[in-house]
């Protein structure tokens, strides 16, 4: 399933080397390869656990799969969002789930147009 | 120099290759990483001390914490995921200096348990088993 990115995340550079690193500083030499890469806002990733980023508010669903997984409407993704906002600058916060009914209001269509024009998000 | 407060610090956890933040954590412990020794001791030591060389080899200990649990969290579930689902999982604790420290490590394993305490909101406190050590910002 796919999802797209609605706001910069990051991820471990996979050609980032703690051994290399060690190695270099024993050799007296910089290490210049960074640690972590930014995921740009709008990168689409496929993964079966895509919609676990829609569900956190990071990310909208890109296919009907990770919609349906999702499992949320427009309101619960907009308080994900602004939840996530504030977690990632260390002010925690819980996000309940509002209810159990299956309601799959957050849509691919709906995803394209919130990327288009994203939400702005207080204090993001 | 500077004395670093803990409020604000943030766990992230890989999920879909993306890290992202654990929300409700209460407290995070990186356990000792200590590089391993053998004694190297041997009969004809005209001293007391016992030597003791390295195997060049460290055990990365593990990474304990505590969370407010919420069962229903979608974060919280990435985290049981990897109890259901074993694998090995990227996790970064950025510290709240003024340079955003990052402690990078990776989890072989995960544990998660639940304490219903009626005099206290409902936590959880969780254990990710280190690959390895924690990458130290050296």
């Amino acid at each position: 399933m796919k999802c797209v990115l609605i706001r910069d995340m990051e991820r471990m550079n996979p050609e980032w080397s703690a051994e290399d690193k060690i190695a270099a500083k024993a050799e007296g030499r910089p290490y210049k390869v960074p640690a972590i890469l930014t995921v740009p806002e709008g990168t689409e990733i496929e993964h079966p656990d895509a919609y676990r980023l829609v569900q956190q508010g990071v990310a909208l669903p890109v296919d009907d799969d990770c919609a349906e997984m999702a499992n949320m409407t427009e309101e619960q993704h907009r308080a994900a969002r602004q939840a996530y906002a504030r977690l990632s600058k260390g002010m925690g916060t819980g996000l309940r789930r509002h209810d159990s009914q299956t309601v799959v209001a957050v849509t691919p269509a709906a995803a394209a147009e919130e990327v288009a024009a994203p939400t702005e998000e207080p204090g993001d | 120099m500077a004395q670093v407060v803990c409020k604000g610090t943030v766990l992230k956890q890989t999920i879909s290759s993306v890290l992202t933040a654990v929300a409700q954590v209460i407290s995070l412990e990186v356990a000792e990483s200590k590089g391993e020794t053998y004694e190297a001791d041997t009969l004809d030591n005209s001293g007391a001390g016992i030597p003791k060389k390295p195997t060049e080899r460290a055990e990365g200990g593990d990474v304990t914490g505590e969370l407010f649990f919420d069962p229903a969290l979608a974060g919280h579930q990435a985290i049981t995921d990897l109890i259901t689902t074993p694998a090995l999982c990227v996790w970064n604790i950025v510290f709240a200096d003024s340079g955003s420290t990052v402690l990078a490590f990776t989890s072989a394993s995960v544990g998660l348990g639940v304490n219903v305490d009626l005099a206290d909101g409902l936590k959880a406190p969780f254990t990710l088993e280190l690959d390895g050590i924690p990458t130290f910002a050296t």
